[in-house]
């Protein structure tokens, strides 16, 4: 019996086979279309194996694939051995990558973890498993991932200068939010007096007060409108008001300037260490441990920089020479070691470098000369010690490897950040000496004079001194800071107005003392006025006026309504840590929203919590400006009654 | 009951109120104004000015007399607006004034309304008879006949009086150094040599020394007399006109503050860009994002 014999469906020949012409199509066309990981060639300038191995393990990263990824990182790590390579720090950032477009972001830590023996040098990872296990409150993989963060900035170059420059641009943020709001707040604390002043130059005309208040506001106006520079218009602001400021005050805009003549010198620093930024992926000269350079260094480097001298040169030419090593080029890397031992300088490193270079062209007895050379020149360095131990021990000469073999294997372990285990290296792994970025330090911040001719040309200069010329800034700065002192000076000898800080009565005053800034009035309490009438209510109505004043300074400009209340040193405090926090968040922002990897994922949780802490002083600021400045009032009797 | 007032004269109507206990209120009006006295058994009780007549106010003679200042008027008329409460109520209830000050005022007030319409010649009277409760912050209630009384004391005296005044503004100060007697006074006259100390402006030392302007008057001119004081016309820019101009500076300076204060905000707008620009902008992240490069 036949089931349905007319209803049954039957696949046409001819769709069947245009499947297969598009299958087949697709088999064609398939080799052709690189793999995304193929696309941008994520391990640029290594050799093809150290390459090939390394995509594996970011191939291998996943949630509960710790054993797999394990052993595809011990292979990664002796391909890496065999060519000098010491770390891979784009192993990680490809993981992370993969993880952010895959949706494993959050359980991507113990990858990222098993990983970090093949990227010892990678700061960012450090710091991003120190900043998991910090969440997590896992002490004691904290207290080893900030070991292994410290390790790596000692170690690897670019890190150790690019927490030099994120600390620098940090200090220069936050030195240029103090700077503004000191000046904000103090030219808004003079403004009463000043316009006051200002209008006894126009008192031949109807309504002077009219024109001064232009003036004033003017003054406040005009540098912003020309789009000055902060620093520049902050100078100018505080050399304004200082006469009508107290000590207190005076102090915040003396240091407001002097942290200004400090982001300019911190502009120089940054300008002087730029070409080394932005090059360190291209394997430039200190991008060689860490990231490799397929050209090697560039012979320009250092002539383009403006760090010039013996001693860069050296650590160019120490840097190209490890480039040669790792990229396979061995006959290059061994004349460019013996250049260096043949003048001196770094030989315990160069001579264990040379003995890497020498073994793998086969010169064993010769590199084992250079190892022994180096352990002579450095006892204690730990790398030569076990190089020449493996040499050993490939060579049967048990008696010299078992007499080493201590210091050899206390030295491999105490290698921060590399986490050797010798027990594990058992297929003759030599390990290769970095430069040494104790040097780099010390080079980099050895006081010269060019980093004020540097500082002219950097991008701070134009970002804060606008439009004042380069080699002006330094004199600028410093005749800010004498004309607030001189106009200081001169307030206490010449006729003056001074504003009360309570009810705000403008009064003319000479020889102004701090003791004046309270009007007869207020010292004697006797809150809107002794007499009835339109007196009483234009007294009421300046109290008033002045109250909202201060009010709406202290909501605009946290700390401001402080001031009034004569709390200048705690104002300043408060402004130092709401510049602080103001800084962190300008330095974290950009990079947070720009760049990606695991740098943004840090940074985005940096500027969160610095815009709440900003958004916390800012209301405490407010807040506690609001109260003092109430208390002021209560105590002299112009408070509490609505006026 | 309505009428003209050439008719039937002001002093009759007050007094056939009085005499019949009536309650209900009486409304005067002439001179483009119209002025409602409340009677509560034959007693006035309460008045109520025509708005135009802002001298008669209330709010406006506790202003004169140093008890509120302008703004603290115009808010208390604000909230009276919206409450519609009566102001001296509001007043009191605020602390302002005390209840007996607010009684002294409004028979101050009863008695300048009832001095103002009698001077009237021309106009209309129309009497509605209702119940009325007397006001529970008002004093006792008045009768008639007394104030009629001074009424037409007034009627026949003032003239005179004000005429040996200077006929314009005039000021009126205390001479230095004359050895007074306080008991040799009247007790008018006491308040007032009292109240000279407030304001050189006789309409606002009358106000002070919560008297009419009658009474305020025939006390200046005994006080003249007895050669305490000195009366000099007021010309443009003398000091009697200074609590005027005052006036004006004080509401200059309280538009003048406004208007600085938006400006200032404005700036401090665009302040807020500028800084923006300075340190969060595009441009100013990408240089403070440079650490970036280095790792």
């Amino acid at each position: 019996m036949l089931a349905y014999p007319i209803m049954t469906r039957r696949v046409p020949n001819r769709s069947r086979r245009a499947w297969a012409r598009y299958a087949l199509f697709l088999l064609v066309l398939l080799p052709i279309a690189p793999s995304p990981l193929a696309a941008a060639d994520p391990f640029p300038g290594y050799p093809a194996v150290v390459g090939a191995q390394a995509v594996r393990v970011v191939e291998a990263a996943g949630p509960g694939k710790g054993e797999v990824l394990e052993q595809e990182v011990r292979s990664l790590r002796r391909a890496m051995f065999e060519h000098g390579i010491l770390s891979i720090n784009t192993v990680p950032d490809r993981i992370f990558d993969r993880a952010a477009r895959e949706g494993w972001k959050h359980r991507s830590y113990e990858s990222l973890r098993a990983v970090a023996r093949v990227a010892p040098l990678s700061v960012t990872l450090w710091a991003w498993l120190a900043r998991e296990d910090a969440v997590g409150f896992r002490l004691e993989e904290f207290l080893s991932d900030m070991d292994g963060l410290s390790g790596a900035i000692r170690v690897y170059g670019p890190g150790l200068l690019g927490y030099a420059a994120w600390t620098v641009l940090f200090a220069s943020a936050s030195a240029g939010w103090f700077a503004v709001w000191a000046s904000i707040c103090l030219l808004l604390r003079a403004r009463p007096a000043l316009t006051a002043d200002v209008a006894r130059l126009f008192n031949r005309f109807p309504r002077p007060e009219i024109i001064a208040t232009g003036a004033v506001l003017a003054c406040f106006a005009v540098p912003i409108a020309w789009g000055v520079g902060l620093g520049a218009a902050a100078v100018f602001w505080i050399a304004l008001s200082a006469a009508y400021l107290r000590r207190g005050e005076l102090l915040i805009g003396g240091t407001a300037i002097l942290l200004l003549a400090g982001i300019f010198l911190c502009g120089g620093f940054l300008h002087s260490i730029q070409p080394m930024a932005g090059k360190a992926r291209q394997g430039r000269w200190l991008g060689v441990e860490g990231y490799y350079s397929p050209g090697g260094p560039g012979a320009g480097d250092v002539a383009e920089g403006r760090l010039g001298g013996p001693e860069w040169e050296r650590m160019t030419r120490f840097a190209r020479a490890r480039a040669e090593m790792q990229w396979g080029d061995q006959h290059t890397a061994e004349a460019l070691w013996t250049e260096m031992i043949g003048e001196g300088r770094d030989l315990a490193d160069a001579y264990n470098n040379r003995g890497i270079v020498r073994v793998r062209l086969g010169k064993t007895e010769e590199g084992l000369a250079d190892f022994e050379a180096a352990v002579e020149r450095n006892p204690s360095g730990g790398r030569a010690q076990w190089n020449a131990y493996q040499l050993y021990l490939q060579q049967f000469r048990l008696e010299q490897a078992s007499r080493i073999q201590p210091a050899a294997w206390a030295g491999i372990r105490n290698l921060a950040p590399f986490d050797y285990r010798a027990e594990e290296m058992t297929h003759g792994e030599l390990v290769a000496s970095p430069l040494r970025v104790g040097d780099v330090w010390k080079q980099l911040y050895t006081v010269r004079t060019d980093w004020l001719r540097e500082a002219r040309e950097s991008v701070f200069h134009g970002m804060f001194f606008r439009p004042v010329p380069g080699k002006w800034v330094p004199l600028f700065l410093a005749a800010g800071w004498i004309w607030a002192a001189l106009w200081k000076l001169l307030s206490r000898k010449i006729w003056m107005h001074s504003v009360c800080r309570a009810c705000g009565t403008t009064t003319v005053v000479v020889g102004s003392r701090e003791t004046t800034d309270i009007c007869n009035s207020c010292r004697a309490q006797v809150g809107r006025g002794v007499r009835a009438g339109e007196e009483r209510e234009q007294r009421g109505l300046r109290i008033l006026l002045h109250r909202r004043y201060v009010r709406a300074c202290s909501v605009l400009f946290p700390g401001a309504g402080a001031l009034w209340a004569g709390k200048e040193l705690q104002a300043m405090l408060y402004g130092a840590l709401l510049s602080l926090s103001a800084g962190l968040f300008t330095v974290s922002w950009g990079a947070g929203r720009h760049v990606g990897g695991m740098i943004a994922d840090m940074q985005t949780d940096v500027w969160r919590v610095a815009l709440g802490a900003v958004v916390l002083l800012w209301m405490f600021g407010a807040a506690w400006g609001w109260r003092a400045f109430e208390t002021l009032q209560l105590n002299h009797n112009v408070a509490g009654e609505r006026l | 009951m309505q009428g003209k007032i050439a008719d039937f004269g002001i002093p009759d109507i007050f007094q056939l109120v009085s005499s019949q206990a009536k309650s209900g209120s009486l409304a005067i009006s002439g001179n483009d104004r119209v002025t409602i006295f409340l009677f509560s058994e034959g007693r006035i009780v309460d008045v109520q000015p025509d708005r135009r007549e802002s001298r008669s106010l209330l709010g406006t003679m506790l202003r004169d007399a140093g008890y509120l200042t302008d703004s603290e008027l115009k808010r208390i008329l604000a909230s009276q607006g919206t409450g519609g409460s009566k102001i001296g109520q509001l007043l009191v209830e605020k602390g302002k004034i005390s209840k007996e000050v607010l009684a002294r005022y409004l028979l101050l007030q009863i008695k300048e309304c009832l001095f103002e319409v009698l001077t009237l010649r021309e106009g209309e009277y129309r009497f509605e008879g209702f119940a009325v409760r007397p006001p529970q912050w008002g004093g006792e209630a008045i009768r008639p006949e007394v104030l009629m009384m001074e009424g037409m004391q007034f009627l026949d005296e003032y003239p005179r009086i004000r005429g040996t005044f200077p006929p314009a503004a005039f000021r009126v100060t205390r001479k230095k150094g004359e050895r007074i007697d306080p008991n040799a006074f009247s007790g008018e006259e006491r308040i007032l040599w009292k109240a000279l100390d407030f304001s050189e402006d006789p309409g606002r030392v009358f106000r002070k020394a919560c008297l009419t302007g009658f009474e305020g008057i025939k006390a200046l001119a005994a006080l003249r007399e007895r050669g305490l004081i000195e009366v000099s016309s007021a010309v443009p820019g003398d000091r009697a006109v200074a609590a005027q101009r005052m006036r004006e500076a004080i509401a200059f300076r309280r538009r003048f503050e406004a208007f600085t204060m938006a400006l200032w905000a404005a700036a401090g707008v665009a302040a807020a860009v500028w800084i923006h620009r300075g340190l969060l902008s595009h441009v100013a992240s990408g240089t403070f994002m440079g650490w970036v490069d280095f790792f």
